[in-house]
C-alpha cells in the first residue's frame, strides 16, 4: 500500500525533465507529421482482411516510426538541460542550442534508417521528413540559402534566431547580446543570399517536357474495364504530350510504379512496342517510365529511359526504399518470427525490394539527368551528388488512397531539392500532384490533385554546381560540432575552476 | 518451340539424374544385357515402349493375361479385361498415340519407359559418359515432345456458326470478341503469386484452365461473319491450347515432363495472342470499321500509322 501511495505521489509530482520534454514534443510533432499513416488503414490493398489486425499493425508501426523520430529530440533536450546551464558565455547559448538541434536532426535522419534497417535498407541521413526547414520554403531569403548549406544550415539559422528570441524573453540574454546574435545571423543569411543570386544557368537552350499524371490504384484494378480505361487515359495523355512536343525533341515523364511498358507488353510484342514509341513523334523523344522488375528473387523499382527511336537506353533503380512498404525492417521481421516461427517461411515468399546500386545520373544527348524515384527525393544526400543539368523525379502516392497530407509534405521537399542543386526539377506523380519546379524552388506549373492530367513545360538545364553539391552537409555539421566543442570547453573551465559546481554536477548526474 | 522444350528437358533430367539415376541404374545393372523380352510376356522391350507398358511387369494391367497375349488377342495390355479393353486396331497398326487423348497421354511415363527400354537393351549403360547419357535422354524426350506437339496442333476445332458479312454483323461480333479478348485472353486481372510454391499455384493454373475452357465454349456460340472465319479459327485454337496448357501445368504431379513443356508453351501462346490481337486490329482497319469500345480505341492508339 505504501508503495502504491509512493508511486501515486511520484506520478502526481512528475515534472518532465531533461529527456522527456524533447521526446514528448518530438512525439507530438512527428505524430502530426506521420499522421498520413492512417490513410493506409485498413491495409486491404496489402491483402489484409481483418480491420482489427490492420489497426494493431498500424498503431505499432506508427508508434515505432514516431518514437524513432522523437528520440534524437529527447536526447538533445537532455543535453540542453544538463549542459547549457553551465555555459558562461550567454551569447553562445543560442548557437549551442542550434548546434545541438542541427546535430539531432541529422542524427534523426540517420537513426530512422538504422532502427528500420532491413534487407532493402540503406543506412544514411536520408529520412528528413518533418525537418523544420521545410516549413520555411516560402521564405525566399532563407530557402535559397539551401544551395549553400542545405536544410541543416537553415535549421541552424532558424533555431539560433528563435532561441535568441526565447532567451531574450526569459531574460537569459540581454538586448545587446540579442542584437549581436541577430547581426551574426543576418550577415550569415545575407552572405549566402549574395552568393546564390550571382549564379546564372550555364545553358540557354531549354528542354520541353510533358509530364503525365495518373491516378492508378496501388494494387490492381477492380476489373478489366477499369484497367483498360486507365490504359486508354495514359495512351491519350502520352499522345497529346507527344503532339505538343512534336516540333522538337523532348521528354515524356511518367510516374513511379505505373508500369506503362509492362502494360504495353501484355498487348504488343517487342517489335510493336518499338513501333509504338517511334510513332509518337518524328523527332526523338525520351520517355521515362517506371516498372517493377524481379531480379534475383527481389523486386526493383526501376526507372527506364526509352528513346522513341533507339529503345531502352538506360535505367536507374530506386535506392532509398521505404521500410515496411518495400522491405520488412528486422525490428518487425525477427520479433514476429520469434513469436511465430512459421512466419519465417512466409516471409521468404514475400518479395522484398532491393535497393539499386547504379548511379542516378543518366546521360542523354548533351544532358546529364539526375533521377530520383519516389522516396529518393526525401534524401538530400542522395540527390546532391554528381554532375547534372536537371532533375527528373517519379513518385506515387496511390498507397495513401485519397490522403492529401503526405502529398502536401512532398511539395516543399521537392522544392528544396531543386534549390539545393540549383536545378530545374520535374516531378510526375501517380495519385498526387505533379510539378515543374525551377532552380529557385518556385513552382512554375502544377496539376490538380489526383487526376489524369498532362502537364507541359520547359526545363532550363544548368551545369553549374552549387556549394551544397560540392560539400554537402559537412560545413554545417562541422560548425555545429565546433559550437558543441566550444560549449564543452566552457563546461570544462567551469569544471576545473569551481569545485562546488563540479560536486553539484556529479550529484545531479548520479541522481 | 521444340528447341525451347529441349532446354527444359535438359534441366528436367538434371533433376532426374540426381533423384532417380541411382535406382534406375541399379535396375539396369540387375538386368541381363541385350535381352529382348525382359519380363517374358511376349512383347519385346521396344514393343513394351511402343505400347507404353511396364517392361518389368509381364501383366501391366494386372488382369491375369500377359501383355503379349493381350496384344496378340486384340486387347489393350494397359486396361484390365474387366473393362472394355478391346483394341480397335491390329497389332501392327499405329499405337494408341494416333488417336490421342491428350489429357491421358503421359509424357513422363512414356519417356521413362523408353529410358528403361534403352537401359534394358543395353543401349544406355552405366559406364557411358554423362554427356552420352544426356544426349540419349534428350533425344528420347525430344522425339516424344515433338510427337506431342504434332498431336496438340491437330486438335479438331469446334463447329463455327457463320453469318453473312455485313457491317452490323461484324460490329456485333467484334464487340463480343473484345470482351473475350480483354477478359480471358489477356487476363489482366489474374496474376500468379510469384513467391509461392508450385503446389500453392495449382489452384491458379486449374482456374485458368477452366476459364479458358469456358471462354472457348462462349466463343463457339458467337455468330461469325464469313470474312472473320480465319481470325475466329485462330482464336478458338488459341483458347483450346491455353486451356490444355494450363491444365497440363496444374497436373504437373501426374506428368512432370508435360508440365514443363506446357510452361514453355505459355511464352509462345502469349506471343500468338499478341499476334492475333494485331491481326484483329489490321482487319478492323482494312474493313474501315469504327467501334465504340475502349479495347479497340486502345488498339487504335497503339497501332496508329
Amino acid at each position: 500500500m505504501g508503495n502504491v501511495k509512493y508511486l501515486f505521489v511520484k506520478i502526481t509530482n512528475f515534472k518532465p525533465q531533461g529527456f522527456w520534454p524533447g521526446f514528448s514534443a518530438g512525439f507530438f510533432y512527428f505524430g502530426f507529421i506521420f499522421w498520413w499513416f492512417w490513410d493506409l488503414y485498413p491495409l486491404d490493398e496489402f491483402g489484409l482482411e481483418s480491420k482489427l489486425i490492420a489497426g494493431i499493425i498500424l498503431i505499432i508501426a506508427f508508434i515505432l516510426y514516431v518514437a524513432t523520430m522523437a528520440l534524437p529530440w529527447g536526447i538533445s533536450s537532455l543535453i540542453l538541460v544538463k549542459f547549457i546551464k553551465k555555459i558562461r558565455s550567454r551569447n553562445l547559448v543560442p548557437f549551442l542550442i542550434a548546434s545541438i538541434f542541427t546535430l539531432a536532426e541529422y542524427s534523426r535522419a540517420i537513426l530512422f534508417s538504422v532502427v528500420l534497417y532491413g534487407d532493402g535498407g540503406k543506412i544514411g541521413p536520408h529520412w528528413t521528413m518533418g525537418n523544420i526547414a521545410y516549413w520555411f520554403i516560402d521564405f525566399d531569403f532563407l530557402a535559397t540559402t539551401a544551395s549553400i548549406w542545405g536544410i541543416y544550415g537553415i535549421d541552424f539559422v532558424l533555431v539560433s534566431f528563435f532561441s535568441s528570441v526565447l532567451l531574450l524573453f526569459v531574460k537569459t540574454i540581454n538586448k545587446k547580446l540579442f542584437l549581436i546574435n541577430l547581426i551574426i545571423i543576418a550577415i550569415l543569411v545575407s552572405t549566402a543570399n549574395s552568393i546564390t543570386s550571382n549564379k546564372n544557368p550555364s545553358e540557354s537552350v531549354s528542354v520541353p517536357i510533358a509530364i503525365i499524371q495518373t491516378n492508378s490504384p496501388f494494387v490492381g484494378f477492380a476489373n478489366n474495364v477499369a484497367l483498360l480505361e486507365d490504359l486508354k487515359n495514359k495512351l491519350n495523355l502520352i499522345q497529346e504530350g507527344a503532339n505538343i512536343l512534336r516540333p522538337e525533341s523532348g521528354i515524356i515523364l511518367l510516374p513511379e510504379g505505373i508500369g506503362f511498358s509492362t502494360s504495353l507488353g501484355k498487348i504488343l510484342d517487342v517489335t510493336s512496342i518499338g513501333q509504338y514509341f517511334n510513332s509518337l513523334s518524328d523527332k526523338e523523344l525520351l520517355i521515362v517510365d517506371s516498372i517493377r522488375s524481379l531480379e534475383d528473387g527481389h523486386y526493383k523499382s526501376k526507372a527506364t529511359f526509352i528513346s522513341s527511336q533507339a529503345g531502352v537506353i538506360d535505367f536507374y533503380d530506386k535506392e532509398v526504399l521505404v521500410p515496411g512498404g518495400e522491405f520488412l525492417p528486422y525490428l518487425i521481421k525477427f520479433p514476429l518470427i520469434l513469436l511465430n516461427p512459421s512466419l519465417g517461411e512466409k516471409f521468404k515468399s514475400y518479395r522484398e525490394y532491393s535497393a539499386g546500386e547504379k548511379t542516378n545520373i543518366i546521360s542523354y544527348k548533351n544532358n546529364q539527368i539526375k533521377t530520383l524515384v519516389c522516396s529518393d527525393f526525401i534524401s538530400p544526400t542522395k540527390s546532391n551528388r554528381g554532375q547534372s543539368d536537371f532533375i527528373l523525379s517519379l513518385g506515387s502516392f496511390s498507397v495513401w488512397g485519397g490522403g492529401r497530407w503526405v502529398v502536401q509534405q512532398a511539395e516543399p521537399i521537392l522544392r528544396f531539392r531543386a534549390i539545393e542543386n540549383d536545378k530545374y526539377l520535374a516531378f510526375a506523380s501517380n495519385g498526387g500532384k505533379s510539378y515543374v519546379i525551377n532552380r529557385h524552388g518556385k513552382i512554375e506549373k502544377m496539376t490538380d490533385f489526383k487526376s489524369y492530367e498532362l502537364l507541359t513545360g520547359v526545363i532550363v538545364p544548368n551545369k553549374n554546381r552549387t556549394w551544397y553539391n560540392y560539400v554537402g552537409d559537412w560545413p554545417i555539421l562541422l560548425i555545429s560540432l565546433a559550437f558543441f566543442g566550444l560549449g564543452i570547453i566552457q563546461l570544462q573551465i567551469t569544471y576545473f575552476t569551481n569545485i562546488r559546481i563540479y560536486k553539484l554536477f556529479i550529484r545531479r548526474f548520479v541522481n | 518451340m521444340a528447341v525451347l522444350a529441349i532446354f527444359s528437358v535438359f534441366s528436367f533430367f538434371d533433376v532426374f539424374h540426381g533423384v532417380r539415376s541411382a535406382s534406375l541404374f541399379e535396375s539396369a545393372k540387375s538386368l541381363p544385357p541385350l535381352k529382348d523380352d525382359v519380363d517374358g510376356d511376349g512383347l519385346t522391350d521396344s514393343e513394351e515402349s511402343y505400347w507404353n507398358t511396364d517392361f518389368l511387369n509381364p501383366d501391366t494391367d494386372g488382369d491375369g493375361f500377359l501383355d503379349g497375349e493381350e496384344v496378340a488377342s486384340g486387347h489393350d495390355p494397359r486396361v484390365s479385361s474387366s473393362g472394355d479393353d478391346r483394341l480397335d486396331t491390329a497389332f501392327n497398326t499405329p499405337p494408341p498415340i494416333a488417336e490421342p487423348d491428350l489429357a491421358s497421354l503421359n509424357l513422363t511415363d512414356k519417356t521413362l519407359a523408353l529410358v528403361a527400354g534403352a537401359i534394358g537393351s543395353g543401349d544406355l549403360t552405366r559406364e557411358a559418359s554423362d554427356n552420352t547419357k544426356d544426349n540419349a535422354l534428350a533425344a528420347l524426350s525430344y522425339s516424344i515432345i515433338d510427337d506431342f506437339y504434332k498431336i496438340q496442333d491437330s486438335v479438331p476445332l469446334p463447329t463455327i456458326i457463320t453469318v453473312e458479312t455485313s457491317k452490323t454483323n461484324q460490329i456485333e461480333y467484334l464487340i463480343s470478341l473484345a470482351q473475350i479478348i480483354q477478359d480471358d485472353l489477356l487476363s489482366f486481372d489474374q496474376q500468379p503469386n510469384l513467391g509461392s510454391t508450385i503446389e500453392q499455384q495449382t489452384p491458379y493454373f486449374s482456374a485458368k484452365s477452366e476459364k479458358f475452357k469456358s471462354s472457348l465454349e462462349k466463343t463457339t456460340t458467337l455468330k461469325v461473319p464469313a470474312n472473320w472465319v480465319d481470325v475466329h479459327k485462330n482464336i478458338l485454337n488459341l483458347l483450346g491450347r491455353l486451356s490444355l496448357t494450363y491444365h497440363q501445368i496444374a497436373n504437373y504431379q501426374t506428368d512432370a515432363l508435360k508440365a514443363i513443356v506446357a510452361l514453355n508453351e505459355i511464352g509462345t501462346l502469349s506471343l500468338e495472342t499478341k499476334s492475333l490481337i494485331k491481326s484483329v486490329q489490321t482487319k478492323i482497319s482494312s474493313e474501315n470499321l469504327v467501334l465504340d469500345s475502349s479495347f479497340y480505341q486502345i488498339l487504335d492508339l497503339l497501332y496508329k500509322d
